[in-house]
């Protein structure tokens, strides 16, 4: 008995152990730092995305390794490559709505419609976002930048001709005359520089006038050659016609010099026209502000052109939990504030603190927190690149020659008819 | 089988478990063995030392033709599998307008690099051979051509905007009329493009034909000049003649090259504006990876290819026929 009881304690005490010691092992595997890939094709986020990743180990366990691609065409074959293939990014960045649309469709995107819920219920982003990131009701992109699309004006030149911010579309019509009458070109545009930049006034003209319309054209229930849209058109058709706008080929794609110069008054552009003009040596609130264009009806009062970035997290990535459990954190205050801070953005977060804020954008997005704006996506995402590809290029040629107007709807029109029918009328 | 000496070649084994084979010709095997594998060896020499070179031809050129031509029959975005659509691409493709459009500009480029390169290469090679200087004139023509594609893009980018080096100088000149917008209207921005391209491609054109120059025997031209020959026969009939395999060169890269003609137009006007300015090889791009078509940019890269194949193979029988006369 005696040497039962001396071998007794230490069976027993080893058989305590064994769970304890297994227990700690698996606590300890757990605490193990997981890092994972980051694409992206912009090397400026990658300081952000570094930051983020540090607070994120700490706090979740989980960083990233950011991948940056330095060419967008290549970074996109590379993504779309990889993507059904259990090689593909767990975490990369992309483009919005219908540019993510074929993504969606082949079921390659993981579903983060309860993520975003679960921020939405917190107070953390308006509800009407979540509809930009994905389709019929689920979400499969978290917002990783959000751009506001707004008209730049140089304080300068506005004082120097004492101009006042227009409020009402009559106002900005007046600026525009005074600017042009003083030798100013009133608007910054140019589609040889900048194939794409053709969408921008075509999509303003169609928010500030109709912005129910504007969405039924780019789901193709309204013809780009229907009346309405001809006569918004024609009112755009008036504008260049009354030489409101800059001469193709003015300046390229070199957007900050005739801005700061002075040379062009207004630019109509996302707000990440702000990182431009700061490497032209451009404060915001001192050389430049911005405001929301004036409807030019009461309900395109309210309209503003949004432009998202989208975090992608792969279905087939093996690694697929571990970035859900990231992308939670990232949607969170915390990395949102890291984020905005260290990359010097507006966080799309409606809990980022004020100051993380540009200041000039403040106020814009209080007021998109007060739900005082109808958020549209950008043309570029609003409807899919295979109609949009080319309708920028016939965009492109009604700046160059107004009168071409119904020749470049009627042929706008005949791309998105041949798309929808060939996509079955989706 | 004798132990421990050689084997009788006389007996055959009765083992079932060993090889019924004659121990003759075992014999003779190991007698001729090393001889053999000698000689197959110095047989295949040569081609061992190429085969890293055929591995890479192989792998990188061949197997990428083989899988361009494959895809070419396919619908493929990439992100879904490819399926077979036969002839459609080349259908489509051949339908669509602005295949078409940028097929001329296309010609336009092959039609510009003949006259600009080539031809001014050797107007230019001509000349320099027999003027003062021609050091430094010779190194300043070819200076371009030691610019990037993209660089050379930048800097003609600069001087055709609106308010540019070159519509500056025609203002300064008087020449107001001439000053326009070089790259917003077809076919003005492709013929300007040309221009730039010009700049950098006849640097190497002028030494080719400089080196050409050279290699005619001086007791010709001293025979022709006896003879009576003035300059402009001398170059009609002894010079551009006899410049003829190197002619052959210069055209066929020239043309090769404006088949292929992208980084320059990409960089200065992305194929527009409205696709104005657009080229075959723009298109394939475009069509690989902005639209994600893989199999109709597939469809214009074979058409491409064929294209410049079967002009090569023309041209060179044409021009090596002549050599031949």
């Amino acid at each position: 008995m005696t040497r039962n009881s001396n071998a007794f304690w230490p069976i027993l005490v080893a058989l305590l152990l064994i769970p304890a010691l297994l227990l700690g092992s698996s606590i300890a595997a757990q605490d193990d730092p997981v890092v994972i890939d980051w694409a992206n094709d912009a090397a400026w986020h990658e300081a952000g995305q570094d930051a983020v990743s540090e607070a994120s180990l700490d706090a979740t366990g989980i960083g990233v390794n950011t991948v940056i691609f330095t060419s967008t065409d290549s970074y996109q074959a590379a993504v779309r490559g990889a993507l059904p293939t259990d090689d593909a990014f767990p975490l990369f960045d992309w483009w919005f709505g219908y540019r993510m649309k074929d993504l969606v469709d082949a079921g390659l995107l993981a579903d983060v419609t309860d993520i975003w819920q679960t921020h939405i219920d917190n107070g953390g982003y308006p509800a009407s976002m979540m509809g930009s990131f994905g389709f019929d009701g689920r979400a499969y992109g978290l917002p990783k930048m959000i751009n506001y699309w707004v008209v730049f004006y140089n304080k300068h030149v506005f004082a120097e001709h004492g101009l006042e911010v227009p409020t009402t579309w009559d106002e900005l019509m007046a600026v525009a005359e005074a600017l042009k009458s003083n030798g100013v070109t009133p608007f910054g545009l140019d589609v040889v520089g900048c194939r794409w930049c053709s969408f921008i006034w075509f999509e303003e003209m169609m928010v500030r006038v109709d912005p129910a319309l504007y969405q039924s054209v780019m789901t193709g229930e309204t013809a780009y050659n229907d009346p309405q849209v001809v006569a918004i058109m024609e009112q755009w058709r008036d504008l260049l016609d009354a030489g409101y706008f800059s001469q193709p080929g003015d300046f390229g794609d070199n957007w900050a010099e005739p801005f700061v110069s002075g040379s062009i008054g207004m630019f109509l552009i996302g707000d990440w026209y702000t990182a431009t003009l700061a490497r032209g040596g451009f404060v915001a609130g001192e050389d430049y502000g911005i405001f929301v264009m004036p409807g030019i009806t009461e309900a395109g009062n309210r309209s503003l052109i949004i432009e998202g970035r989208p975090l992608l997290l792969a279905e087939n990535s093996p690694q697929r939990d571990v970035a859900l459990e990231f992308a939670d954190y990232f949607m969170g205050v915390e990395a949102q504030t890291i984020w905005a801070e260290t990359s010097d953005i507006n966080s799309p977060s409606l809990l980022a603190p004020e100051e993380t804020r540009p200041g000039h954008l403040v106020d814009l997005a209080n007021a998109v927190a007060n739900g005082e704006y109808e958020l549209y996506t950008r043309y570029w995402e609003a409807t899919p690149p295979q109609i949009v590809e080319q309708v920028v290029d016939l965009l492109g040629q009604f700046v160059l020659d107004p009168a071409a107007l119904q020749t470049v709807l009627d042929g706008a029109e005949q791309i998105a008819q041949d798309y929808w029918a060939s996509a079955g009328g989706e | 089988m004798q132990a421990g000496g050689l084997p009788d070649t006389n007996q055959v084994s009765t083992d079932p478990l060993r090889n019924e084979v004659p121990v003759t010709a075992l014999a003779e095997a190991s007698v001729d063995a090393p001889t053999r594998a000698h000689a197959l060896l110095r047989k295949a020499e040569p081609y061992l030392y190429l085969l890293p070179a055929l591995l890479l031809v192989g792998g990188l050129l061949l197997y990428s033709v083989a899988h361009t031509f494959a895809i070419s029959f396919t619908d493929w975005d990439l992100i879904t599998p490819p399926r077979f659509a036969g002839l459609q691409n080349y259908i489509d493709a051949i339908r669509d307008p602005t295949f078409t459009r940028s097929f001329s500009n296309t010609l336009i480029w092959t039609g510009g690099s003949l006259l600009l390169p080539v031809a001014g290469g050797l107007l230019l090679a001509v000349v320099l051979e027999r003027i003062p200087g021609q050091r430094v004139l010779k190194t300043l023509i070819y200076l371009p051509a030691i610019l990037s594609t993209t660089v050379v893009a930048a800097i003609w980018s600069y001087v055709y905007t609106n308010n540019g080096v070159l519509n500056e100088t025609l203002r300064w000149v008087g020449l107001d009329a001439l000053a326009r917008p070089w790259l917003v209207f077809a076919p003005t921005n492709t013929l300007a493009m040309i221009v730039a391209a010009s700049w950098r491609a006849l640097g190497p054109s002028m030494v080719l034909f400089l080196v050409g120059l050279q290699t005619i025997p001086p007791e010709l031209i001293e025979a022709a000049k006896i003879d009576g020959a003035g300059e402009r026969i001398l170059f009609w009939r002894i010079k551009l003649p006899l410049l003829r395999p190197i002619t052959a060169i210069v055209v066929i890269m020239s043309v090769i090259g404006s088949f292929m003609t992208f980084d320059l137009v990409w960089v200065m006007t992305q194929g527009g504006p409205g696709r104005s300015s657009e080229t075959l090889a723009v298109t394939m791009y475009r069509q690989a990876f902005i639209m994600w078509r893989m199999g109709y940019a597939g469809a214009v890269a074979v058409i491409l290819s064929s294209i410049v194949i079967a002009f090569s193979i023309f041209y060179l029988r044409a021009t090596l026929k002549r050599s031949a006369l």
